[in-house]
């Protein structure tokens, strides 16, 4: 996955963390706040297995 | 003292059709938060879904949304309702002439807003569970307020009835009839005992006599004064025969 690509899907994961953050909750200083938290966790996931996978490539192939 | 609550329920806790909710909800995106009540967040919602589906198509030059050529794609745009319908409907003759490449961004993100339109409808579904809620305890609370009601109506209709008069009870609830004055009363008494003006004793004569308003409202003594009127004529209890010494000359 090249840079480009990767920025593409920045603004799907601001949607998804947004829906996500916005569902079950009512004001919008819980969305916000809920919001973030998802894409958070989002980043961390993704950059986590992105990185976990870079690692095994680079030790063993 | 809280007030008894009303019939009809208030805004938030009216009831709501699960089933219509979600199908609205998945038809069009936002629909079934407006069903709901909450407008605000169906414009949210139409804003995440609709989006990055206009984006999506547009990537994709309208050729992303067709379940013949993308079945597996498909069953995610299919969750954004109508408008994946719509599209695919419309664009179902349409055959790719050139190589798009941001087509397979387009269906991702033609695929990500209709995944995000089921959490919206999850949403939903929370919200109707919210409402159902609502009412449930509205109606417990208008039960236990009738039920109060009712319980405080009954609390003053017993208080309210006339007690039995029994030997202990006070002497003044108990009526004595007229023609026991004249047992051992005399004229006197008698006529104390009816009522009649100026038939009685001189102590009678002399002391004013009361309206009849006066004598129905006011608790007529039951303890005969010393040396005073013996106006309680026909009105005191079992005492009413015996002579008092004011009564009789």
């Amino acid at each position: 996955m090249t840079l480009a690509e990767l920025l593409a899907v920045v603004p799907l994961a601001l949607v998804v963390a947004v829906a996500i953050g916005a569902s079950g909750r009512d004001t919008p200083r819980d969305v916000a706040r809920a919001s973030l938290h998802t894409l958070w966790t989002l980043v961390l996931v993704v950059g986590g297995v992105a990185l976990a996978v870079r690692v095994l490539i680079a030790v063993f192939v | 003292m809280r007030s008894a609550p009303d019939d009809a329920p208030p805004a938030h806790a009216t009831r709501r059709d699960p089933v219509l909710a979600v199908l609205l909800g998945w038809l069009v995106p936002g629909l079934g938060h407006l069903y709901v009540g909450r407008p605000g967040k169906g414009l949210l919602y139409v804003a995440l879904v609709g989006v990055p589906f206009l984006v999506g198509l547009v990537l994709a030059g309208f050729l992303c949304v067709n379940p013949e050529r993308e079945p597996v794609w498909f069953v995610g745009q299919a969750f954004a309702g109508a408008p994946a319908g719509v599209v695919a409907w419309l664009t179902r003759t349409w055959e790719p002439t050139r190589r798009i490449p941001t087509a397979e961004l387009g269906l991702l993100y033609t695929t990500v807003a209709g995944l995000v339109n089921l959490v919206a409808i999850s949403d939903v579904i929370g919200l109707v569970d919210a409402r159902l809620r609502a009412f449930d305890a509205w109606k417990r609370e208008r039960e236990a307020a009738r039920a109060a009601a009712a319980a405080a109506a009954a609390a003053a209709l017993a208080s309210a009835a006339p007690p039995v008069a029994d030997g202990d009870g006070p002497a003044f609830l108990v009526p004595a009839p007229p023609e026991v004055a004249d047992e051992g009363a005399g004229p006197g008494a008698l006529a104390d005992g009816l009522g009649v003006e100026g038939a009685g004793s001189p102590a009678v004569e002399a002391a004013p006599a009361p309206s009849p308003e006066v004598a129905d409202a006011a608790p007529p003594r039951t303890d005969p004064a010393p040396g005073g009127a013996a106006s309680d004529g026909g009105a005191t209890g079992g005492d009413g025969a015996t002579p008092t010494p004011g009564a009789l000359p």
